[in-house]
């Protein structure tokens, strides 16, 4: 009869919390309309997602590219960083940022090398104009990424694949040298590839997912319309937005995670509030 | 067959206003009552609701033709309340007075425990988890503020379902914990 007191014991304090829980947040609400200005206001704000809106607004950047070159952008990049730097808590450290404009880029990219002086790569295009979400997400982007891959972690990870590489080099020189048999070396290649290959599609999908998880950041830092916004404009922007890099989320599966807008009709269950 | 909200959903996708205008009055009501359940406090409620409103304007051109409007919306609000809620630290920030009376009348609770005893019991748990990880945090807030199941959580969050389990056991037996030693504390 003991045996069954703590498992009883378990049981009831499960159940004790269950219903801490629930009275904390209490039953379900009746609806609570809001008041009608509530739908003026928004309205207001559904015209501020208008592409054509911004692009009038900060088309200063395009027309100023004629006359004076990167410094002059500079404050507008600087402040845009230290905003974000400022939202994800951290230090001021606008001295990892470089940023270059580039005359046959098609669209803005960021690139995050840790081991360099200046981490964070921007490199913009200088034909069209960039909006201040593009911008935002594309330096939070890198910044995000920048935390990310300096974990340990990762880093760790990253040291051991490159290594394991390296050293299965090594081996096949060696081997190379100690001549033997004909038959040996072929193989001994063989395997060499496909180490190099699994280690190479982990490291991508150790890639994939620090880029999954530096969204979530940047969604916590900016907030989830605002990263949304600036992806669709990137999207926009870009020729093939499925396309993806070694190591890299297409922007495509970036919005999906991010925006969440697809959702499958088998998922009706979810209406829970009534 | 196209239904007349499907329509409304087509016509707004394509940038119409006011067929936006009929989506938000006929759904505005019942997101606002599930983030005011989730967060507590109605003014971030209602910034909660348009912003969630503003991610589905945003959404529509991608949303799936024929697909039910409601659980896409209230899956953008859960996640966008979750959101806005860490960011802004809200476990932090002790429930006042005004604002357990107010839940309190909306609910319509009877109870006859104390108000003094009340408050207790939710600064209690409020800080109990604001003891827990963002994550942890997450799940919680789905499970008991938004009454999902643990597939549900999982497609919300866009997480495997043996990660929201795991994390839901540790997210309570850590609150458990807490809350047991806190009992011990004032005993």
């Amino acid at each position: 009869m003991n045996e069954w007191q703590p498992v009883k014991r378990g049981e009831r304090e499960r159940e004790n919390l269950d219903e801490r829980l629930s009275a904390y947040y209490g039953p379900m609400r009746r609806e609570q309309p809001l008041p009608p200005s509530a739908w003026q206001d928004l309205r207001s704000r559904l015209k501020s997602h208008n592409p054509t809106h911004h692009h009038m607004r900060w088309s200063w950047c395009l027309r100023g590219r004629r006359f004076v070159k990167q410094k002059a952008v500079s404050p507008f990049i600087e402040s845009a960083f230290t905003r974000i730097v400022y939202e994800a808590r951290l230090p001021r450290s606008s001295s990892i940022l470089a940023y270059s404009f580039k005359a046959r880029q098609r669209q803005p990219q960021v690139r995050v090398i840790p081991l360099a002086r200046r981490k964070i790569r921007l490199k913009l295009p200088v034909s069209t104009p960039l909006e201040p979400a593009e911008l935002d997400v594309l330096l939070a982007t890198g910044l995000a990424r920048y935390l990310c891959m300096r974990r340990p972690i990762y880093a760790i990870k990253r040291c051991l694949g490159y290594s394991l590489m390296a050293l299965a080099g090594v081996a096949l020189v060696w081997l190379w040298l100690q001549k033997n048999p004909l038959l040996v070396f072929p193989i001994a290649v063989m395997l060499w590839v496909a180490l190099c290959g699994i280690v190479l599609w982990l490291m991508h999908r150790q890639g994939r997912h620090m880029a999954l998880q530096a969204d979530r950041l940047m969604v916590l830092w900016l907030g989830r319309g605002h990263v949304c916004r600036g992806l669709h404009t990137l999207e926009e922007r870009s020729r093939n937005h499925t396309r993806w890099r070694w190591g890299e989320l297409s922007l495509a599966e970036r919005i999906a995670h991010v925006c969440g807008s697809e959702v499958p009709m088998q998922h009706e269950r979810l209406t829970l509030v009534r | 067959m196209a239904t007349c909200e499907d329509k409304l959903v087509e016509r707004a996708a394509q940038g119409d206003t006011e067929a936006f205008r009929c989506l938000w009055e006929a759904h505005h009501a019942v997101t606002m009552a599930a983030a005011l359940r989730l967060c507590h406090r109605h003014a971030l409620a209602e910034e909660i609701t348009q912003g969630a409103f503003l991610l589905a304007w945003r959404g529509l051109p991608r949303f799936q033709a024929g697909s039910p409007f409601r659980p896409w919306l209230m899956r953008i609000l859960y996640r966008h309340t979750l959101d806005v809620m860490e960011k802004q630290r809200i476990h932090l920030q002790s429930i006042s007075l005004d604002e357990v009376l107010e839940v309190e009348n909306q609910i319509g609770s009877h109870e006859q425990l104390d108000l003094q005893e009340r408050i207790s019991q939710r600064e209690e748990i409020r800080q109990a988890l604001a003891k827990l990880n963002s994550d942890q945090r997450r799940v919680i807030a789905l499970r008991y503020g938004a009454d999902l199941t643990e597939p549900d959580i999982a497609h919300v969050l866009s997480w495997p379902i043996g990660t929201v389990k795991s994390r839901l056991k540790r997210a309570r037996d850590r609150l458990r914990k807490l809350l047991m030693d806190e009992r011990g504390e004032i005993q």
